[in-house]
């Protein structure tokens, strides 16, 4: 039976906040906590391409479990009630819990997100599919899903386009790899980064009906110790030390994306092509 | 005998000149429809009459010289400027109409920081208007979620309105002087003044006349000061709509004009993420501006005021802050929208109607009720829900908004299953409860089959305006009047 976990997190919206946010931002306590909250669309993007592998397996009569799971607090539940809505068999919230000091900051920390995953993945979930975005929004890194990978011992694909269902054990994967995209049939388990290609899909929208059968369902909420971070047989591991951060926030400043520019003269459309022409002509732009 | 199509454009190209007259085949298609028709246009679906032309006006002269041969051939034509029309006012219903295309009239004509005006052609963009007032230490005070895409000719074409309304007034409450060309080609100047008691007040003749009579050329605005630093945000997450509707009454009627007074039910406040601070509860907005003491005093009258009705709980202002600085609609906005209905099939769309406080909330309440128990696709439905926006001593507005799955249609069919029916439903209720079917979009081309009803015995005032002003007929047909 294929058994996936899609992992995502909810970013600020990115469109909702500019440089006057940012500028103002204290950077040891960066609070975005005013803006409104979306699925990071990488993420996203993953979210809906398991859906439509679900969808597909379970038209072929083909069992598959589908589970969606994040670490944060409450205001996820959201999210994942969404997931729910649109035919998600599970929902999880890793809870961080009301002590930042009790754990490592998760903040930018792949290495401690990537071990609640695989402990999660390990010890309660027993998937054989894993799906993340390739990077995380904010943070972007881009170290999580192959850290995920190297935990589970499992081959990890990235900048993954399109995936699907071949066998209950394999799967058809297309990733980008520069400018050429890469088709591989590969058997599980497997970890699938989702990356940004022109055709990424939005995630599906639940219809009101189902919105309301999803208020009924039930979020699986766990907690740090739930995963052997902190948990009694561990007491002795200093797991702030363990699983720290190995980045730090330094700085914040604006990246200078000034372009020049410069204005075809000319009398009518003949005499600017005309000038345009001359001008990739002379920088040598001309194929 | 009617001109044939090549007869049309080579005429025009002798009043104008060849480079104004347009003939491109896809700009002639994507002229022939408004943002009605968003979800046949992604799918490169036109199914209405291709226009014979687009003309780009250069000026009010020559518009006069196309509408005098235009009306002389009894040629439909469309007036537009910014495009963003949402109820079918652009679309061309007509074989080989013209369009009539002013957004290269874009000339600021004056700020006048004295007697606070500005006078700009037809198609300057509100937000480039606004822009140069500001540079004044002065404002519009319009400010529609169209500001990046809508010009003057056409906001005031559609008696368009603004997110400060509640302060500053709707674009009727702001134009101070016109400039308009009749179909015989006669051009008409309202001129700039306060106020005056010489009959009629002929500016609404033009104003809200959604190129039915006249083609708008040049508009002038009042201007106010600018001054944000006095911004002034509160927001409330409560448990009613009916409470909410109370409440703005009670602000209004006791004479508070907050420039932003808003109320969202919790379907319409979740597609804006106030679920993610206010749960499964309505949302109560507003904003007082002004000088210092003014908007403090506003501010805290409404703060007295909500402290009434203890199911209030007032939330974080930034978020309201933040939200309402990023709610306008720019190109990029219409573009995301169209990639989204596009990959997703899920489109939207909104229905605004206005009513007295006494029957606004039976509006809202009824119509809800039969879109859920009568609508035939209501199981595609994502989202159903609205808010107020627009209030006033009277009354307020209703902006019904619904989302759906676009479930086995064509293209072209889904306008007909899905808006149409709905829209009927809300327009239906808000006529039985004694309301207006449009508050701020214009009637359009799809909302004329109750022009008469929305009017009553006056429609006969509205009647005698299209006999009078535009006897051939040829002003964008089907657009609030219904076709006969």
């Amino acid at each position: 039976m294929m058994k996936a976990l899609v992992c995502f997190k909810t970013i600020p919206d990115p469109d909702m906040f500019g440089n006057q946010e940012w500028e103002a931002m204290d950077i040891h306590q960066p609070d975005l906590s005013f803006v409104k909250r979306i699925f990071n669309c990488f993420d996203e993007s993953g979210l809906e391409i398991a859906l439509r592998l679900s969808g597909r397996a379970k038209a072929s009569d083909l069992p598959f479990d589908l589970q969606a799971l994040t670490i944060d607090d409450v205001r996820a539940d959201l999210f994942l009630r969404h997931l729910l809505a649109v035919q998600y068999d599970r929902a999880v919230r890793i809870d961080p819990g009301p002590d930042p000091d009790l754990y490592p900051d998760l903040r930018f920390n792949a290495l401690a997100v990537s071990f609640l995953i695989a402990s999660y993945i390990k010890s309660l979930g027993e998937q054989n599919l894993v799906i993340l975005g390739t990077r995380g929004g904010i943070s972007d890194n881009g170290q999580t899903g192959p850290l995920v990978a190297e935990r589970l011992g499992w081959p990890c694909i990235r900048d993954v386009s399109e995936v699907d269902f071949v066998s209950p054990h394999s799967l058809r994967v297309s990733s980008r790899t520069d400018n050429t995209i890469m088709t591989q049939t590969v058997r599980l388990p497997l970890v699938l980064t989702i990356g940004n290609a022109p055709e990424s899909p939005f995630l599906r929208v639940p219809t009101l009906k189902q919105k309301l059968k999803a208020a009924k369902k039930k979020i699986e909420v766990l907690e740090f110790p739930d995963l052997g971070m902190g948990s009694e047989t561990d007491q002795n591991i200093d797991w702030k030390t363990a699983l720290k951060n190995d980045k730090a926030l330094t700085d914040l400043g604006l990246r200078n994306r000034g372009r020049t520019c410069v204005f075809v003269e000319g009398k009518g459309p003949q005499e600017k092509a005309e000038g345009l022409y001359k001008l990739l002509d002379d920088q040598g732009l001309m194929p | 005998m009617a001109l044939t199509r090549n007869a049309i454009v080579e005429n025009l190209k002798k009043i104008v000149g060849e480079n104004r007259v347009i003939t491109d085949e896809q700009v002639l298609k994507e002229s022939s429809h408004d943002r009605f028709r968003k979800f046949e246009s992604i799918f490169g679906v036109y199914t209405l009459p291709i226009p014979a032309a687009v003309v780009k006006l250069k000026d009010t002269d020559q518009t006069s010289e196309v509408l005098k041969f235009l009306n002389a051939n009894k040629i439909n034509c469309v007036p537009r400027t910014g495009g963003s029309a949402t109820e079918g006012g652009l679309e061309t219903i007509v074989e080989n109409s013209v369009v009539l295309d002013g957004s290269e009239m874009k000339q600021i004509i004056k700020i006048d920081p004295v007697s606070m005006l500005a006078t700009a052609q037809c198609g300057v963009n509100l937000e480039a208007l606004e822009n140069k007032a500001r540079e004044q230490g002065l404002t519009t005070g319009h400010s529609p979620q169209s500001k990046p895409l809508a010009m003057m000719g056409g906001l005031v074409a559609t008696r368009s309105i603004g997110q400060f309304s509640t302060l500053y007034g709707a674009i009727e409450d702001m134009v101070v002087g016109l400039e308009a060309v009749f179909p015989d080609g006669t051009v008409t100047r309202i001129k700039n003044v306060p106020r005056r008691a010489c009959g009629p007040d002929i500016r609404h003749i033009i104003i809200g006349n959604e190129g039915a009579l006249c083609y708008i050329t040049e508009v002038t605005v009042k201007l106010f000061k600018f001054m944000p630093e006095n911004n002034r945000f509160l927001g409330y997450a409560l448990d009613s709509m009916e409470t909410g509707f109370k409440i703005l009454r009670e602000v209004m009627t006791t004479g508070y004009r907050p420039s932003i007074a808003r109320l969202y039910d919790p379907p319409d406040g979740a597609q804006h993420g106030f679920n993610q601070f206010a749960g499964d509860r309505c949302v109560l907005i507003f904003m007082a501006e002004g000088p210092a003491p003014i908007a403090e005093a506003t501010g805290r009258g409404i703060e007295d005021i909500v402290k009434r009705y203890p199911e209030c709980e007032p939330v974080d202002v930034r978020i309201i802050e933040n939200w309402f600085n990023n709610l306008n609609w720019g190109p990029e906005k219409v573009a995301q929208e169209r990639e989204y209905i596009r990959k997703n099939l899920n489109n939207g769309f909104t229905t605004e109607v206005s009513g007295n406080w006494g029957d606004i909330y039976t509006i809202y309440e009824n119509a809800l009720k039969r879109i859920t128990e009568e609508f035939a696709h209501a199981d595609d439905l994502t989202m159903l829900g609205g808010h107020s926006s627009h209030s006033y001593q009277t009354g307020t507005n209703m902006y019904f908004v619904y989302d759906y799955n676009v479930v086995d249609c064509k293209p072209e069919e889904e306008i007909n299953k899905y808006h149409i029916p709905i829209n009927a439903i809300i327009v239906e209720e808000t006529l039985k409860a004694g309301g207006s079917m449009v508050h701020h979009h214009g009637i359009g081309k799809h909302r004329t089959r109750w022009t008469r009803q929305e009017h009553g015995s006056a429609y006969v005032l509205l009647k005698a305006l299209k006999d009078t002003f535009d006897p051939n007929k040829i002003m964008n047909t089907g657009t609030i009047y219904p076709v006969e």
